[in-house]
């Protein structure tokens, strides 16, 4: 951006200005936007939090304040945008992007990097238990920070097209059979699953016709198909059922009048057609088109399918339909009234299945039978559907209850597991349902039976007898339906708790064993103790190892149950303590043996279970502690697996944060607030208070408990963030949103801005040429190629004053005027042109000096060339500087049309909008400014009033006060004072000798040859001259300081 | 070496006390002509120009030019330190002046106050003020001015100046009201504190800041005459001369535009 190093080089004609003068003034200000805003560019710099991420609406939260400061001063802003990039920008701008993309590659190589570091730091940490307390409360800080700026933008308006958000993100909305987000291939294999049990449910047939249809077709071909299935069909029946259902779904809600061929099953080189009877009766004919082989097919299968039916713990609507038709309808009652059926029931059905289905296919054939039955079948429908609405009407307090109690169930199935079988007894006693207290008189035996003496075996007879029972009932005897239900459910898990609870009883078996062993070790000194327990255990290990892999992982299990009600179900405590106790000890031992096994450092062993299972994690630290600690009292423990909750918590939702980092996290989400509340100066200061505040508390932990691997891990993790950071800001770039941002809070504002046709500084030096603006405010040096006279620059950067460059002072006081300036950008590089490579700053000056005038660079060229060519005349004759050029830039190559024609055209007619017309400002528009400040930051509606309202009486007081004021500048000439020296003696003596002897340029431009020397000459006389003048002119006393300045000044020079 | 010795303590006192208000921080250049001050505004809107001719000094002795960078708050402070009667002897090193000396002496000689004032790097823009002719001149009595600026800062923030052949009209045009103050030629050498003269080549008509003219007449005591220039679109001039001891001027500029 500008000319590279112009601002060095001007610098010493800058004039400290302070803002309070630039009342009243209006300002173009500039603002790029083709990838190199300057402005939007510093926000995105400087608005970082510790990642390196970018703050949301930083760059808007940046103008913002900005705007407010200019408003504060009273300055009008005119705000130019960028309009397009003229062709020779973006050629060089096309060389500065192939650069960042560079830089894209890297950060995403130093992410990786960082992720492996922070991954080995998490592992050495995982291997400390004593830092993990440390870290938890860290965490929990963490979240608890993390809630304000959550609900803060809650409070955003809503824009109408918004949805809520979706909890758990979009992953968590789709369920597996969402057949919306299905694909053709997952409705096959659902169709494919959707099998056997659901085709007679009622969910099935509350499908539209054509899905049930397609099922249908789905499964009689696959039912054709694999010999295996086959064969398991053929006894079930299935493949008659499924034509039954198939002829019912085309006959189904279909006018009886159409006698158009319906097509039942279609396949290559088969068709089924049912074909209504064209003899006026009402009858159907199923005829296949293509082989009528299929028919006997038909038939025969049915036959073989009859004599077996599979045990099915559904209701058969269909069948128990054609059991309807054979006039039993009696029947249809029992498999209604409940959920499952019971084996007699199946005996039952299975003695008139073999009949209806018979009947039902000879039917099929007969024509004539059809007439009667259509009729009987319509009946038996509705009879049927009446039925199924009462046992419905009835069901749902049972289902509903039955639900309920189960979930109930499941959810404390994991308490029940932990509860020793008095506390289980108990608490089945307390829950027992009065219905089952009258059923039965005897409960409270045949819980206490069904806990401590039935095996399991009897239990699952019993829950059988009670599955029968149920299915018996009528739906009337609600009574003991809620009872045997209870039972049931009680059944259910009763065995479950035996199962686990003998589970526990063998690790109690042996974990005696193990106490056994240890308590002979306990004698031994503790030293031996631990070899002796290797040993032993090493002896054992065959045998036992393997009887631990598998514990292990019935443990787990129990452990996991265990801990949930540690946290939700405290009145549980005591009692699962004295389970989990032994296993934890349990669990204890195998990790011991593990480290036996594996002999290892402990710290790789810790490592390694955290890695495999955050739960096995949990249990090994246990372990650990358990034989650091040695400490077995309960309390202790509980306060253990309290603990271990945390680090689970930690370890799952968090892995890789565990890190220092997740402390940086934090500091994001606290500064997101303070942030907005500051000025502009504060925020860098916060960023580098907070830094160090960070690494206090990195130093603090890292004494506690982090050894030399973690500090060295650390600082890689630094080291790498901070890469990291310098990567992703070299990578962000301006988007046409926060544009267009920035000019909506601009009309808030009421304050003027423009969209040049190209480039913005073009546009602001025009607009001072007219004399609508009195200055313009930019950090780009090209602004003084384009003609601008007037510039501010640092406006914004509060760490310097703000300066004024007049180009006036430039030729006066530098003798470097526009032409020389476009001169130095070709040399040095600009946004038109990307300079010669190895030229810097002091060396395109002295270029500048040795061909002078507008053809300049032409001359530099051709002695360049014929340098190379080696057709220059002598050396002896040449300046000092052209020796020394053509030792130092030998590999310099220039072209035949070097200084590139365009790059003058561009600067001196770049394209502008030359209207004359004045700006206007306008006062801003609270309203919408704290609408709009409320949908970008957040702000409450007190938060805008606190920092706009005094913004707006200052301003409004000053507009009324002194909008007519005019300063003093335009009165009096004021020169420069100041005697800052360029830090380049060279360039000194050049600038030097333009300031004195501009004219003298002009003169001697004519004679080449030994031009410099003479020069020299030439400028001492000068300055003697100049010196006189000075002294002979002493009249008022501000002039004799200036003379004693400038005495000065030619004290130093010529000392020089 | 920097010495100057002001018999009259006063008289800086209430240089300060008129300047102070305007400038935070200045420089005091001083030359073996005497010592002299120049600076604007934060606004650039006002600059007062200082001249303290070494004649008014008793003894004055300034080897070579060299700049004072004061706080001219700090400096009032200590100045306050002073009795009025005091003899002020003001001591500076001109080659690393990193402190001004003050030296107060009661008159009787008893009692001598030494204080020492550190110094500041000031960096600051000299505006030449070219000697310009004004269109009308006005010599008034300072304090008729000072009463003349209150009493119209009741009404408004800005007063206009309207000079003719004869009169001189001060008016402000508010909120509340307008009022105006119509000066007539005065001549009378009897009486100079009543003493109202108008030179004039064209009649003017100018707005100024009351804000600043009322900041200018703190410069009251240090003259019974005021001395105002006034050239159409040029900044107003308001002049306090102390007899020989030098001048005091401030320079403001005027407001123009619609309102």
């Amino acid at each position: 951006m500008g000319v590279k190093g112009l601002w060095k080089l001007i610098s010493p004609v800058g004039r400290n200005v302070k803002l309070e003068s630039l009342n009243n003034k209006r300002l173009a200000i500039d603002i790029l936007y083709l990838e190199i805003s300057i402005w939007l560019y510093q926000f995105l710099t400087a608005m970082r939090d510790k990642e390196g991420n970018g703050l949301k609406n930083a760059h808007l939260l940046g103008f913002f304040r900005r705007i407010c400061k200019l408003l504060f001063y009273n300055i009008k802003p005119v705000f130019v945008f960028d309009g397009g990039a003229p062709e020779l920008k973006r050629l060089t701008l096309n060389e500065r992007r192939k650069r960042r993309t560079g830089n894209a590659n890297n950060l995403q190589k130093t992410a990786e990097k960082l992720l492996s570091a922070q991954l080995r730091l998490h592992a050495v940490q995982e291997s400390k238990g004593s830092c993990k307390k440390v870290i938890t409360d860290d965490f929990n800080e963490n979240k608890m920070s993390n809630t304000s700026p959550e609900r803060l933008f809650s409070r955003r308006k809503r824009d109408e097209y918004d949805l809520p958000s979706i909890s758990g993100g979009i992953e968590a909305m789709v369920t597996k059979d969402d057949p919306r987000l299905a694909t053709e291939d997952d409705l096959k294999n659902f169709i494919r699953e959707y099998n056997k049990a659901y085709i007679d449910s009622e969910a099935f047939r509350s499908l539209p016709l054509e899905t049930r249809y397609e099922i249908l077709e789905e499964l009689r071909n696959k039912s054709r198909r694999t010999s295996w299935d086959r064969f398991h069909e053929i006894f079930g029946m299935k493949r008659n059922n499924l034509t039954q259902k198939l002829i019912d779904v085309t006959s189904n809600d279909t006018d009886p009048n159409n006698t158009t061929p319906k097509r039942i099953v279609s396949e290559r080189n088969k068709k089924y057609v049912l074909i209504k009877n064209k003899e006026g009766s009402t009858g159907w004919t199923m005829s296949s088109v293509d082989e009528n082989k299929h028919e006997n097919n038909d038939k025969q299968g049915h036959t073989v399918e009859r004599p077996v039916y599979m045990e099915s713990s559904e209701i058969d609507d269909k069948n128990s339909l054609v059991n309807g038709e054979d006039n039993e309808f009696e029947e249809l009652e029992l498999p209604k009234s409940a959920l499952s059926f019971d084996n007699c029931e199946y005996q039952e059905y299975k003695e008139h299945t073999p009949i209806t289905s018979d009947d039902w296919n000879s039917l099929l054939l007969d024509k004539n039978a059809y007439v009667e039955d259509n009729e009987s079948i319509e009946s038996v429908i509705k009879k049927f559907k009446r039925l199924e609405s009462e046992s419905f009407k009835m069901s749902p307090n049972k289902l509903n209850d039955d639900v309920s109690s189960l979930s109930i169930n499941y959810d404390d199935i994991d308490t029940f597991m932990s509860m020793e079988p008095d506390e289980f007894f108990a608490f089945w006693l307390s829950q027992m349902s009065p219905d089952f207290q009258k059923e039965y008189n005897d409960h409270d035996e045949m819980l206490h039976k069904a806990i401590y003496v039935w095996d399991e075996d009897e239990l699952e007879q019993q829950k059988k007898s009670v599955t029968k029972k149920l299915g018996k009932l009528r739906e009337s005897d609600e009574q003991k339906a809620n009872a045997l239900n209870f039972w049931q459910n009680f059944l259910k898990v009763t065995a479950e708790f035996r199962r686990i609870n003998s589970d526990i009883n063998q690790n109690k078996d042996e974990l005696n064993d193990k106490q056994d062993l240890e308590i002979e070790m306990s004698d031994s000194p503790m030293d031996l103790k631990e070899q002796k327990y290797k040993e032993i255990c090493m002896r054992e290990t065959n045998h036992l190892i393997q009887k631990v892999v598998h514990t292990i992982k019935k443990i787990n299990i129990n452990f996991e149950s265990l801990l949930l009600p540690v946290n939700h179900v405290s009145s549980y405590h005591t009692s699962t303590l004295d389970v989990p106790l032994e296993d934890r000890e349990t669990v204890a031992e195998i990790s011991d043996f593990e480290e036996v096994e594996l002999p290892t450092n402990p710290i790789d062993s810790g490592y390694q279970s955290t890695k495999i299972n955050p739960q096995l994690m949990a249990t090994s630290n246990i372990s650990v502690e358990f034989s650091d600690t040695e400490c077995d009292s309960q309390t202790n423990v509980l306060i253990d697996t309290l603990e271990v909750e945390d680090i689970n918590n930690i370890s799952k939702d968090k892995y890789i944060k565990i890190s220092s980092d997740e402390d940086e996290e934090c500091s994001y989400a606290e500064k997101f607030e303070p942030a907005s509340n500051s000025s502009d100066d504060e925020i860098p200061k916060q960023l580098t208070e907070e830094e160090s505040e960070f690494a206090r508390f990195l130093s603090e932990l890292k004494k506690k408990d982090l050894n030399s691997i973690q500090q060295e891990l650390n600082t890689e993790v630094q080291q790498l963030n901070e890469q990291r950071k310098r990567e992703k800001r070299d990578a962000d770039s301006v988007t046409q949103t926060m544009i267009s941002e920035c000019q909506k809070l601009l009309q808030l504002f009421g304050i003027p801005y423009i969209i040049a046709p190209m480039e913005a500084e073009a546009q602001c030096a025009e607009l001072l040429r007219l004399e609508l603006v009195d200055g313009i405010v930019t950090d780009d040096s090209d602004v003084f190629l384009f003609g601008g006279t007037r510039v501010y620059k640092n406006m914004f950067n509060q760490q310097k004053y703000v300066e004024l460059y007049l180009l006036q002072d430039l030729e006066q006081h530098m003798g470097i005027n526009r032409e020389k300036l476009i001169h130095l950008a070709i040399l040095l590089g600009s946004d038109y042109t990307e300079g010669l490579p190895g030229i810097g700053v002091v060396s395109a000056i002295e270029i500048l000096n040795e061909f002078p005038g507008e053809k300049g660079l032409e001359h530099f060229r051709d002695w360049w060339l014929d340098v190379q060519n080696g057709t220059s005349g002598p050396e002896n004759n040449e300046s000092d500087f052209k020796k020394k050029f053509r030792k130092k830039m030998k590999a310099l190559l220039l072209s035949k049309n070097f200084p590139n024609h365009r790059i003058w055209d561009a600067y001196y007619r770049p394209l502008v909008d030359d209207s004359k017309v004045q700006f206007q400002w306008t006062i801003p528009n609270l309203d919408d400014l704290r609408d709009f400040l409320m949908e970008n930051f957040s702000w409450t509606h007190e938060k805008v009033d606190e920092t706009l309202v005094p913004l707006m009486k200052t301003f409004v007081k000053k507009k009324s006060e002194e909008s007519n004021q005019i300063t003093l500048d335009g009165f009096f000439a004021y020169p420069i004072s100041s005697s800052k020296s360029h830090q380049s003696t060279r360039i000194q003596r050049i600038v030097d000798s333009w300031k004195s002897g501009e004219t003298y340029d002009n003169e001697s431009r004519s004679n080449d040859g030994n031009e410099s020397s003479q020069r020299r000459k030439k400028r001492s006389q000068k300055k003697s001259i100049d010196v006189i003048t000075i002294d002979s002119s002493s009249n008022s006393e501000q002039e004799t300081i200036h003379k004693k300045r400038k005495r000065q000044k030619t004290k130093k020079r010529s000392s020089k | 070496m920097f010495e100057a010795r002001l018999s009259q303590g006063s008289l800086l006192k209430k240089l300060l006390e008129a300047i102070k208000e305007l400038v935070t921080d200045a420089n005091f250049d001083c030359n073996e002509t005497g010592i002299a001050l120049q600076a604007m505004d934060n606004s650039h809107v006002a600059l007062v120009s200082l001249l303290l001719r070494s004649e008014g000094f008793h003894p004055y002795r300034c080897d070579r030019g060299f700049s004072l960078g004061v706080n001219l708050n700090s400096l009032s402070k200590i100045l306050k330190c002073a009795g009025n009667d005091d003899i002020i002897t003001l001591k500076a090193d001109d080659n690393s002046a990193d402190s001004l000396s003050l030296c107060f002496e009661s008159p009787s000689n008893e009692r001598v106050s030494e204080y020492e004032l550190k110094l500041m790097d000031i960096d600051q823009e000299h505006l030449s003020i070219p000697e310009t002719d004004y269109d009308a001149t006005i010599i008034m009595s300072s304090a008729e001015f000072q009463r003349i600026c209150r009493d119209l800062m009741v009404i408004s923030e800005s007063v206009s100046v309207d000079v003719a052949k004869d009169a001189v009209v001060f008016s402000a045009e508010g909120e509340m009201g307008s009022g105006s103050v119509k000066l007539k030629q005065n001549p009378s050498v009897d009486k100079p504190e009543e003493q109202v003269v108008i030179e004039l080549n064209t009649s003017v008509s100018l707005q100024f800041s009351l804000k600043y003219l009322m900041n200018f007449t703190k410069g009251t005591p240090l003259s019974d005459q005021v001395m105002l220039g006034l050239s159409e679109n040029m900044p107003l001039l308001v002049e306090y001369k102390m007899d020989d001891a030098g001048y005091i001027r401030f320079y403001l500029a005027p407001k123009i535009g619609e309102e």
